[in-house]
């Protein structure tokens, strides 16, 4: 297959760890989205003993005729042995019109037998942050209130689809899109009834699902920790003891070679707040980067080696 | 502009001990204001045999659901009404045909969190996913059970708009000749089958294909005496197959292309094939489809939630959702296959 993507570029790499990007930005690949994101990964791989490759799903076919499944990347087949795909969906606005086939694209490569550092459904359910601050709550540190509202002609319908006492909030709201790559971005914190409709009608304009919690205050604190392989980075002094734990259950549980917690502090308490699938950003530095992709790098070869449990089908 | 309301469908709707049930049925949202009049004769169906085993149907859409955990504990409310997880259940089939995939996202993730804030659906979200990407459910379900028609699935955008094709080696490769069957890999009812009798027409369609970016399979062309079997099973047993036949040239046999249909039992050979691939999707309810062509017969997808061509057969499918829902209240436990099947280590 011909595309215009990076696919058709030399691979030289030992493994080849193919990027599973949506095709919105696949055509042309900006200056700024080179250097402050492609290029960073590029050099974390390499140090990986891998090649990294941005691919799109349009630039994967795949045929069963066979014993095995083919697949075939830019019209070149390739071998499982030696190729891992990223498979963290960017839920980003501009990539939603893409995501039935890109999570249609992760089920297909995992069931031909390919590594993916996140399962297909993986990446639908803890993309919403409902799902996963409703299925993590209870390991040690609670999850911060939420109650997710579709927006669609919610002008229309708000009133008997949303009234803030029944559950128990009152204002200010912090409103936030359900996705977005972790819930990231988009938060607005509303403080009247008519605030609310506004914010909820934008929202709707995009018929985006949006996460309503309260909020905490001015002095609220994030903290983000990376899990390796289940296990928490070394924080430090900087959250304590019993949050590192809960990481630590969590991650254990999820399974995945590589993923970020969210927690908030506000007046000493903390809260689970959400959970990072691992989508490559412009925000990573090299140190980080290296860190990710090593982790994707062991999670290979473990996976390559027949490692039972490696490959994690379960809901988690 | 009026509010939706749900609709009562049935009446005096009480379960085994006496309380009442009520199953929403999740549907596209691109169809909730105006029910299309070409669902008539469906809903009167589902009426009749909603009322047969004492269930409540209501339609909903996932714009109508907030699901919230504010107390420690995850509650769910339906036009502002907060749902009992024992009085209630979701049914939950995504709908992939092309008006509805701009939804797909929000219903997936939406069946997620449900199953999430601990209520039964009929289908869990991965399912779903699995039933509607065809060729998915061939490559984990169907290994083992049978033989799949050869398929080669293609991403469309950019073709021959914009360069994309495959190369020429790649059908011969799979098995596959012309004329050769090309379709969507995710519609429903046979919509859109097409016999390609060239690499020229099979370049044409996939060209128009790539206009709405679908997912494309092409397979081989079985020849016109194929028909499609459908064998239904309840609780993972088949029980009666309905063998569907092309009519007036017709490349499916789908009844929504005008195909003949008719029940029969099920013959040992294809309830064998029907059984394994049932019991790996654990679900209350499914068909399985199969091809026939003279003595061969190939598997050709599983169908989660597969219509119902007559009232009893309705009653039989929604029964038995009625059933597994009573077994989830019952024992606290739940009956859902969380696993993603196949569930290779």
């Amino acid at each position: 297959m011909t595309t215009g993507s990076a696919a058709t570029q030399r691979v030289d790499g030992d493994v080849v760890l193919y990027w599973l990007r949506t095709e919105r930005d696949s055509i042309r690949i900006s200056d700024g989205f080179r250097a402050h994101t492609l290029e960073v990964y590029e050099q974390a791989a390499h140090a990986a003993g891998m090649t990294l490759v941005p691919v799109t799903v349009d630039d994967i076919t795949a045929t069963d005729a066979e014993e095995a499944a083919v697949i075939r990347v830019a019209g070149r087949e390739i071998d499982p042995r030696r190729t891992v795909f990223h498979t963290a969906p960017a839920s980003t606005p501009a990539n939603m019109p893409d995501m039935w086939r890109y999570v249609t694209t992760t089920g297909i490569l995992e069931a031909a037998g390919f590594c993916v550092t996140v399962p297909t459904q993986h990446g639908i359910a803890y993309s919403d942050s409902f799902v996963f601050l409703t299925r993590f709550g209870e390991h040690g540190v609670p999850s911060l209130p939420t109650v997710r509202v579709c927006t669609r002609e919610i002008e229309v319908h708000e009133k008997n689809r949303f009234q803030l006492s029944q559950w128990g909030l009152d204002f200010p709201v912090v409103v936030k899109p359900a996705h977005w790559d972790g819930g990231a971005g988009g938060a607005f914190v509303a403080d009247t009834s008519r605030r609310l409709s506004t914010i909820f009608q934008l929202a709707g304009a995009s018929e985006t699902t949006v996460l309503v919690q309260p909020w905490l205050g001015e002095d609220t604190i994030s903290h983000r920790i990376q899990c390796f392989a289940g296990e928490p980075e070394d924080t430090g002094e900087t959250v304590p003891d019993h949050v590192v734990a809960s990481a630590s259950k969590i991650a254990q549980e999820i399974g995945l070679p590589y993923l970020c917690l969210d927690f908030v502090e506000a007046q000493g308490e903390f809260w689970l707040s959400g959970v990072d699938l691992g989508v490559f950003s412009a925000d990573t530095d090299a140190k980080t980067a290296t860190k990710q992709l090593q982790s994707y790098r062991n999670h290979f070869d473990r996976f390559s080696s027949g490692e039972r449990g490696v490959r994690r089908w379960a809901y988690v | 502009m009026t509010e939706r309301q749900p609709i009562n469908l049935g009446e005096d709707m009480t379960d085994d001990r006496g309380t009442e049930i009520v199953m929403y049925w999740i549907r596209s949202e691109r169809d909730s204001r105006n029910p299309n009049p070409i669902f008539g004769p469906m809903l009167e169906q589902y009426a009749a045999a909603f009322a047969s085993v004492n269930v409540e149907l209501r339609w909903i859409s996932v714009d109508d659901l907030v699901i919230g955990s504010t107390g420690g504990k995850p509650s769910v409310h339906v036009f502002g009404e907060r749902v009992d997880p024992h009085k209630a259940f979701f049914h939950t089939m995504l709908m992939s045909s092309p008006h509805n995939r701009i939804d797909a996202w929000r219903h997936l993730t939406t069946y997620a969190a449900l199953e999430a804030a601990g209520f039964f659906v009929t289908v869990p979200f991965m399912h779903s996913v699995m039933n509607d990407d065809k060729m998915l459910t061939n490559l984990q379900v169907f290994r083992g059970a049978g033989r799949a028609v050869p398929t080669v699935r293609i991403n469309t955008r950019g073709w021959g708009t914009n360069g994309v094709r495959v190369d020429e080696d790649v059908l011969p490769a799979a098995g596959i000749s012309f004329p050769a069957v090309v379709k969507p890999v995710d519609w429903d009812g046979g919509h859109s089958v097409f016999l390609a009798e060239s690499q020229e027409k099979l370049d044409a369609l996939l060209s128009i294909a790539g206009s709405a970016d679908l997912t494309m399979v092409v397979q081989p062309y079985l020849g016109s005496d194929t028909v499609d079997c459908r064998v239904f099973c309840v609780d993972g047993e088949p029980f009666v197959m309905n063998i569907r036949r092309p009519v007036d040239g017709n490349i499916a046999g789908n009844v929504a292309q005008g195909g003949a249909w008719g029940l029969v039992p099920v013959p040992d050979e294809l309830a064998a094939a029907a059984r394994k691939v049932a019991a790996v999707f654990a679900l209350p309810y499914l068909s399985v489809d199969f091809l026939v062509a003279g003595d061969e017969w190939w598997l050709s997808e599983a169908e989660l939630d597969a219509g119902s061509p007559d009232v009893p057969m309705a009653a039989i499918r929604f029964d038995s959702y009625r059933k597994r829902f009573a077994d989830f209240v019952r024992t606290g436990a739940d009956q859902r296959t969380w696993q993603f099947i196949g569930g290779a280590q």
